[in-house]
């Protein structure tokens, strides 16, 4: 069942990648193929793979049987929002905000995740930042932690 | 040869009292730089550099400080693929594969040691083999052309399916998937902007350390979330940190390919030297135990793929 759905998945993004590809044309090019041709060639292979996996998956399928669809469901969304919102908020805080739903995901309370958040994001941020001099965003806290 | 003047005159500088620290520091803090998935050598060097200038060393004690910790780095990504499944860069993805099964038996501590001593080992043949063939591997480099990169990818992409026996479709797609985020960015032969989207911070591509440690951790934490409902209890504390001989056999030749294990056999019967020779046979627990999940806690580089042993197969029980 899962390998059907992996199946879907990549006829549906060869799908999409099919469709964005054919635009791709050089302006000039002395070449017999162009940028086009590369994609559209995954995008084929890709689907056929994906035509494959939905018509033989494989035996082992135990998709949806045990699955906390729930906590999954919160920390996908919690990655996303990680992603979405780093630049913004900054490292701390980002990082305080993702480590509440995935750490009540695994199980924790809600103020375990926190406290356990909050001194992640403070130690990793002065640990990157400020003794190996790797940049991290510093968003909303700018005016304590220092930063452009 | 004046090869062997100059490594003489440069082992006479490096065996010195400081720099033989400066190495053992060097290699300590590689290694815990390295730890962090994300920053590789390349990355380890660059951001320990400051230190070198910092402490005002002589050239040659900065340059052993900055090789070490290169080493260090290259070790420490190891430690990260082995106990939490999180490569640190992109050489420790296979150690991955093999380390991280063994941890979750207990063994722990052994695939560390062994994957110590088996990059010291790698790297030590490697600077020799630098040092007297670097004049050959410098021609070769430049007769290196386009025909023989597309035999090399073509060469990994068959490595790729091999390698996952029992579900070549699978593989060749996740292949496919590869290239396909590859592609993003700009396109090196007509200028064309590939699957970015109009932003411009898509245009060098998606950067492969970042995909490596994305794919691998995310999925870890999801396959956590879903199989275990929680994260303790994973990897057992082992009591034994140190592979021993027989453990150390096994890189070379895995208990589990039969065809393998009779033509090195028959190497060993040959008259050997009264040190123990390893038995042929494979032990009695079985190293490593085969439960359901650590299918892959051998070499699995030189596994045979396993082929379903009836010949009837209904269309349902294909595994592809």
């Amino acid at each position: 069942m899962s390998d059907r759905v992996l199946g879907v998945a990549c006829v549906v993004v060869a799908a999409g990648m099919a469709w964005a590809a054919t635009d791709y044309a050089a302006p000039i090019s002395y070449e017999p193929v162009g940028p086009r041709a590369f994609p559209l060639l995954l995008a084929t292979l890709m689907g056929i793979g994906g035509l494959w996996l939905i018509v033989r998956p494989s035996l082992r399928g135990n998709w949806l049987r045990q699955v906390p669809l729930q906590s999954l469901a919160f920390a996908v969304a919690a990655v996303f929002a990680y992603a979405l919102l780093f630049e913004t908020l900054g490292f701390t805080l980002a990082t305080t905000v993702m480590a509440v739903p995935v750490g009540m995901a695994f199980g924790g309370s809600w103020k375990q995740a926190l406290a356990g958040g909050l001194g992640l994001g403070l130690l990793l941020f002065l640990g990157f930042d400020k003794l190996l001099d790797v940049v991290l965003p510093t968003g909303l806290l700018s005016f304590i932690l220092g930063g452009r | 040869m004046e090869t062997l003047q100059y490594l003489m005159t440069g082992f006479g500088v490096a065996l010195s009292t400081t720099n033989l620290m400066v190495a053992a520091i060097g290699a300590l803090v590689g290694t815990i730089v390295g730890m962090l998935p994300g920053l590789g050598p390349i990355n380890g060097v660059a951001i320990l550099m400051p230190l070198a200038f910092a402490l005002k060393l002589p050239a040659e004690t900065a340059l052993i400080l900055l090789a070490a910790v290169y080493m260090g780095c290259e070790f420490g990504g190891r430690i990260s693929s082995i106990l939490l499944n999180v490569p640190g860069d992109a050489g420790a993805i296979m150690t991955a594969l093999d380390g991280y099964p063994m941890a979750r038996q207990g063994l722990g501590g052994v695939a560390l040691s062994i994957s110590a001593w088996s990059s010291f080992v790698g790297s030590f043949i490697a600077t020799c083999g630098i040092v007297m063939f670097a004049p050959l591997l410098a021609r070769w480099a430049l007769a290196f052309g386009p025909a023989e990169y597309f035999a090399l990818l073509c060469f990994a992409f068959a490595c790729i399916t091999g390698l996952m026996g029992d579900a070549p479709v699978k593989a060749a797609l996740a292949a496919v998937i590869g290239l396909s985020l590859a592609s993003v960015g700009l396109d090196s032969n007509s200028g064309v902007y590939r699957f970015t989207g109009g932003d411009v911070h898509l245009s060098d591509g998606i950067q492969f350390i970042v995909l490596v440690i994305g794919l691998f951790s995310i999925s870890e934490i999801l396959l956590m979330l879903e199989q275990h409902h929680s994260a303790t209890g994973i990897i057992k504390a082992t009591g034994r940190a140190l592979f021993n001989f027989k453990e150390l056999t096994y890189t070379w030749c895995p208990p589990s390919a039969p065809r393998w294990w009779a033509s090195w056999s028959a190497c060993c019967r040959a008259p050997a030297p009264p040190s123990p020779a390893p038995s042929p046979t494979p032990p009695k627990n079985g190293w490593p135990a085969r439960t359901a999940g650590s299918a892959r806690a051998t070499s699995a580089a030189w596994r045979r793929p396993r082929r379903p042993t009836t010949r009837r197969r209904s269309a349902r029980s294909c595994r592809c």
